[in-house]
C-alpha cells in the first residue's frame, strides 16, 4: 500500500493529504506564539490556568501594598516570602473562582462600561482627561499588558456586582435589633478576687536537674536562626558614568547636534489687520480683498496710525477694537505664512499683506524676544553628564550581558567577572531570612536570592538581580551559619522563668479552687477570700466592655449562668494570662436597654447588624464557590 | 482497500458518489451552518441582554449610593419586568424585599423572596432568600413555616446561618436544648474571624446557663 501511495504521490489525493498535514502541523504551535510563549502553570481552576507570571505580578502587587501600609515597620513586620506567596496564590485562585462563578450565573459587562471605568481613574488622567499615553506608562510600570489589566478590571467589576447582591440587600428585623441590644448592652453585678502568682514565685525553687530535664525535652524550641553573609558585585550606570571621560570634542559635537535643547524659544508680539475673503471660490473676491489690504498697507507705511486703521478696517472681530493686538506667541501658534512674515520684521516695521487661510493680513511687529542660544560654557557641565550617562547606558547594556555570562560560566566565584569588568567585590555581615536593617541585605530581592536553594545549598552565583533598571547585582554566599540549638547556659534564665510560672500557676489554681469550694458551701465571697488574705472586689452594673478589669475576668463573668431564685449566685474560676487565678461571681443580670437618643442609637445597632449579616452572606457564598471549584495546585 | 489507477477513474467514482448522496450532503451542511449561526446569534443576544441589564443595575447601585429612593424603586422594578431571567433582576428583587422589610411590609418581602427562590439560578442567592424568609416568618410568629422553608438546602456553605436561625426558631418555641445544639453547630462552622460570632456566642452563653440549671434540677 505504501508503494501505491508513493507511486501516486503525484495524484491529487496525495496533495490534499499533504496540504492538510502541513496546515495541521503549521497551526499546531501557533497558539503559543500568539500568546507570548511558554509560561509554567502554578494552578488550574476549573481548567483555567494560572501562570507563574500572573502569580509573580500579583505577589509583587501585594508586597507593594504591604510596603505602603507598613511604611517604616516594613522590614520588621513584613510577611515572610513563602507565606505571602501562599496568600497571593490563594487570592488569585479565589478571584478566578469568583469571576468564573459570576460568568456562569449570567453576570456580564459591556466593553463601554469598562472603558467608562478606565476613563474615570485619576491615575490615567492628564489635566483631568484620560490620556492613552499615561495609561500605557502606568500599566507598564505595574508590568501589566492592557489585556491583563482589562481582565482584572472586568473581574473586579463582575465580582463587585455579585457581592452587592448579598451585602447590599441584607435585612434586619426589629426583634433581632432588640435581641442584639439586650445582649450587647447587658450589665451584670460582679464580684471577684484574684490569687496572685507573685505570692508563690519567690518561694518556688527550680533545681538544676529539673532545668536540665526541661532543656533536654524542649531543645527544639531554643534555636538561633540560620544566617548568611554574602559577597556581591554591583553594576550600575551611575558607577559607570563616573569612570567615563568625556572629551571636549564630544562636548562640542553634542552641543552642535542638540542646539534646540539649549535654545530658549523666541516669542513675538504683533498687531494685525485682517481683510477676509468672503467666498473662496470667487477669484474676484480675492482680488478685491488683496487690493483693499494693499491700500491699507500703503496708508500704514505712509505713517497712518496702525491702531486706528485696525479699528476701522480689520475684520478680525476679536482684536479690531484692541487695535489688532494679538497676545505674545511662540513659533507654531499661527499660520506659517503669517509667522514667517512677522519674524522677518524688526520691531515697529510693517509687513506687506500676506495670504493666510482667513484672508489677507497686514502685520506690524510690536516687540520680539528672539530665540536665545545658551553659550557652551554655561551648559558644558550638563552636556558632560548627559554624554557620560548616555555612554554609561550603552556600556551597561553590554556589560550586564557580560556580567550575567561570566558569573554563570564560572559559578564558583565572582572573581573572573569582577576582574574582567573592573568591579569590586563587596560583602555583608551575617543576616537572617528577615534581612538586615539597612544596606543591600535589606533588599527583598537580595534576601530571596541569598536564601534560594541554588545559591545557599548548591553554592552557586546568583543570577543577575535587577535592583532597579540601572543597577544589577550578582551575589554568592560567603558564610552560612545554620540554625543551631542554643546551649543551656544561654537559655537557662528563660527556662527557670517558665518553670517557675508553671509551678506558681498550679498553686494559684489550688488556692482558687479552695475559695470556690468555700463559696459553694455557703460562705460569703468576702469571707472566703479573706481566709486567704485576699480582697473581695465587687462591681455593680459591669458592662461587656471590660474597662480597667482584666478581660478574662469580665469574659468569665458574662459566660456565667444567670442567677435564679433557686440559685441566687453563680461562680467560677479562671486562670489569667499573667499566671494569676481569679474567682468570679455574678449576683445579678440586667438586660440591655437604650437610654438618651434611643432612635439614633437603635439605628446604629441596626446598621451594624445589617452590615455584619450581609458580609457573612457574601463570605459564605465565597466559601461555597471555592469548595465547588476544581482547583489543582501544581507543586 | 481498492486502489485507483488513474485520476480519471477517481473523478468518475466521486461523481457517482455525488449523484447518490449530493443532495443529502448539501442539506446537512446547510443545516449545520444555519444551526451554528442560530446558536451564535442566540448567544450574542443573551450577552447583549445581560449587558444592558448590567448597565441598569449599575444605575440602580448609583441610586442606592445617592439615596434616590424613587429612582431606586423604579429601576429595580424595571430590571424585574424587562430582564427577569438575568441575575440582576433577582438582586433587584432582594433589594425591594429589603425596602419592604424596612417599611414593615413583611408579606411583600416574603413574596419577593419566594420569586427569587423559584427563579434564581444561583444556589447561594436562593439559600440567602430562604434564610431571610425564615427570619421574617419567625418575626411573624410562624415558627413552623420558618422551619419548613429551611428544610431544603440549596447551598450547604450556609449551614452555619441555617443553624443559627434554627436555633432562634427552637428558642421561640421554648426548646432550649435543641436551640443550644443548633447554636453550637453554627459556632463550630463559622469562621473564627466572623463579626457575627460574638453575638452568637452570647446567645449560646445565655442558654448554657439555663441548661445547666435544668440539668442540676434533674439531678436533685
Amino acid at each position: 500500500m505504501l508503494q501505491n501511495i508513493r507511486d501516486h504521490a503525484q495524484g491529487w489525493i496525495a496533495w490534499t493529504i499533504i496540504i492538510m498535514l502541513c496546515l495541521a502541523f503549521g497551526l499546531w504551535g501557533i497558539q503559543s506564539y500568539l500568546h507570548g510563549g511558554v509560561s509554567t502553570t502554578v494552578a488550574k481552576v476549573n481548567g483555567k490556568e494560572i501562570s507563574q507570571n500572573q502569580l509573580r505580578s500579583y505577589y509583587e502587587r501585594l508586597r507593594r501594598q504591604e510596603q505602603v501600609q507598613l511604611g517604616a515597620d516594613f522590614t520588621n513586620k513584613r510577611t515572610p516570602d513563602a507565606q505571602l506567596k501562599k496568600i497571593a496564590l490563594e487570592q488569585l485562585i479565589t478571584n478566578t473562582v469568583l469571576t468564573q462563578s459570576a460568568h456562569k450565573h449570567g453576570y456580564r459587562v459591556a466593553p463601554e462600561q469598562i472603558d467608562a471605568i478606565l476613563f474615570s481613574i485619576p491615575e490615567f488622567q492628564v489635566d483631568g482627561k484620560f490620556s492613552r499615553q499615561r495609561y500605557q506608562q502606568v500599566l507598564s510600570a505595574m508590568s501589566f499588558t492592557p489585556q491583563q489589566f482589562m481582565n482584572i478590571i472586568t473581574s473586579e467589576f463582575l465580582i463587585g456586582q455579585v457581592r452587592s447582591g448579598f451585602v447590599g440587600t441584607s435585612i434586619v428585623l426589629p426583634d433581632e435589633v432588640n435581641e442584639t441590644i439586650r445582649l450587647i448592652n447587658q450589665k451584670r453585678d460582679i464580684a471577684y478576687t484574684v490569687v496572685p502568682a507573685s505570692r508563690f514565685t519567690k518561694t518556688i525553687k527550680i533545681s538544676p536537674p529539673e532545668i536540665q530535664a526541661y532543656y533536654e525535652q524542649h531543645k527544639q524550641m531554643y534555636k538561633s536562626p540560620e544566617q548568611v553573609s554574602i559577597q556581591y558585585v554591583t553594576l550600575s550606570t551611575a558607577e559607570l558614568a563616573k569612570q567615563i571621560k568625556v572629551t571636549d570634542a564630544q562636548v562640542n559635537a553634542y552641543y552642535d547636534a542638540n542646539k534646540d535643547m539649549f535654545t530658549k524659544a523666541g516669542r513675538w508680539h504683533v498687531a494685525h489687520i485682517l481683510i477676509k475673503i468672503p467666498n473662496n471660490s470667487d477669484p474676484q473676491a480675492a482680488v478685491k480683498a488683496k487690493a483693499k489690504a494693499q491700500a491699507i498697507y500703503e496708508k500704514a507705511k505712509a505713517g497712518a496710525n496702525f491702531t486706528t486703521l485696525a479699528k476701522q478696517d480689520s475684520q478680525d472681530a476679536l482684536t479690531a477694537q484692541k487695535g489688532g493686538v494679538l497676545p505674545w506667541f511662540n513659533k507654531g501658534t499661527f499660520d506659517p505664512q503669517f509667522e514667517k512674515a512677522a519674524m522677518s520684521l524688526k520691531p515697529g516695521q510693517i509687513a506687506a499683506p500676506v495670504r493666510t487661510k482667513y484672508g489677507y493680513e497686514i502685520i506690524k511687529l510690536l516687540a520680539a524676544k528672539p530665540p536665545q542660544v545658551k553659550p557652551l560654557a554655561q551648559v558644558q557641565q550638563q552636556i558632560r553628564t548627559n554624554v557620560a550617562n548616555q555612554k554609561a547606558e550603552e556600556r551597561f547594556a553590554d556589560e550586564s550581558d557580560q556580567l550575567a555570562n561570566l558569573t554563570y560560566e564560572s559559578p564558583n566565584s565572582l572573581e573572573p567577572a569582577a576582574k574582567k569588568l573592573g568591579l569590586s567585590i563587596q560583602s555583608t555581615n551575617l543576616f537572617g531570612r528577615e534581612g538586615a536593617k539597612t544596606g543591600i541585605a535589606a533588599n527583598l530581592k537580595i534576601i530571596e536570592a541569598a536564601f534560594s536553594s541554588d545559591v545557599l545549598t548548591d553554592k552557586n552565583n546568583s543570577s543577575a538581580i535587577m535592583l532597579n533598571p540601572n543597577t544589577l547585582v550578582v551575589l554568592r554566599v560567603q558564610r552560612y551559619k545554620p540554625a543551631a540549638i542554643l546551649p543551656l547556659s544561654q537559655v537557662k534564665d528563660k527556662i527557670v522563668k517558665h518553670l517557675t510560672q508553671q509551678a506558681a500557676q498550679q498553686k494559684t489554681k489550688a488556692t482558687g479552687q479552695k475559695i470556690l469550694t468555700a463559696i459553694g458551701d455557703g460562705h460569703r465571697g468576702a469571707a472566703a477570700a479573706q481566709a486567704y488574705g485576699l480582697t473581695w472586689r465587687s462591681k455593680k452594673n459591669q458592662g461587656r466592655n471590660a474597662g480597667d478589669m482584666d478581660t478574662a475576668i469580665s469574659q468569665a463573668a458574662f459566660s456565667l449562668p444567670k442567677p435564679t431564685q433557686a440559685q441566687p449566685i453563680s461562680v467560677k474560676g479562671v486562670q489569667l494570662a499573667s499566671g494569676d487565678y481569679a474567682v468570679v461571681m455574678v449576683s445579678a443580670v440586667k438586660e440591655g436597654k437604650l437610654n438618651g437618643k434611643v432612635n439614633i442609637k437603635r439605628s446604629v445597632f441596626k446598621q451594624a447588624l445589617n452590615k455584619a449579616l450581609g458580609q457573612l452572606a457574601y463570605e459564605l457564598y465565597v466559601v461555597g464557590a471555592r469548595e465547588h471549584a476544581k482547583v489543582k495546585v501544581e507543586s | 482497500m481498492s486502489v485507483y489507477n488513474t485520476d480519471e477513474e477517481q473523478v468518475e467514482l466521486l461523481r457517482q458518489w455525488w449523484r447518490k448522496h449530493g443532495r443529502f450532503t448539501i442539506i446537512v451542511i446547510v443545516a449545520v451552518i444555519v444551526m451554528s449561526f442560530g446558536w451564535r446569534y442566540w448567544q450574542q443576544r443573551e450577552v447583549a441582554i445581560a449587558q444592558r441589564a448590567s448597565a441598569v443595575y449599575e444605575q440602580l447601585q448609583n441610586s442606592i449610593t445617592t439615596g434616590n429612593q424613587s429612582a431606586l424603586e423604579s429601576q429595580a422594578a424595571y430590571l424585574i419586568s424587562e430582564y427577569p431571567r438575568t441575575p440582576y433582576a433577582k438582586n433587584a428583587a432582594l433589594l425591594l424585599a429589603q425596602q419592604a422589610v424596612n417599611d414593615g411590609k413583611f408579606d411583600q418581602a416574603l413574596a419577593k423572596f419566594a420569586w427569587v427562590i423559584e427563579k434564581s439560578k444561583q444556589p447561594a442567592i436562593r439559600q440567602v432568600a430562604r434564610i431571610r424568609s425564615a427570619r421574617i416568618l419567625l418575626a411573624q410568629k410562624k415558627p413552623q413555616a420558618a422551619f419548613k422553608i429551611l428544610t431544603k438546602v440549596d447551598d450547604d456553605a450556609y449551614q452555619a446561618s441555617i443553624d443559627r436561625v434554627r436555633g432562634d426558631i427552637y428558642l421561640s418555641q421554648g426548646k432550649k436544648q435543641q436551640a443550644r445544639e443548633a447554636y453550637t453547630k453554627a459556632l463550630a462552622l463559622l469562621s473564627p474571624t466572623d463579626v457575627t460570632r460574638p453575638l452568637l456566642q452570647m446567645k449560646l452563653d445565655e442558654l448554657a446557663g439555663s441548661s445547666k440549671k435544668s440539668a442540676k434540677k434533674k439531678r436533685s
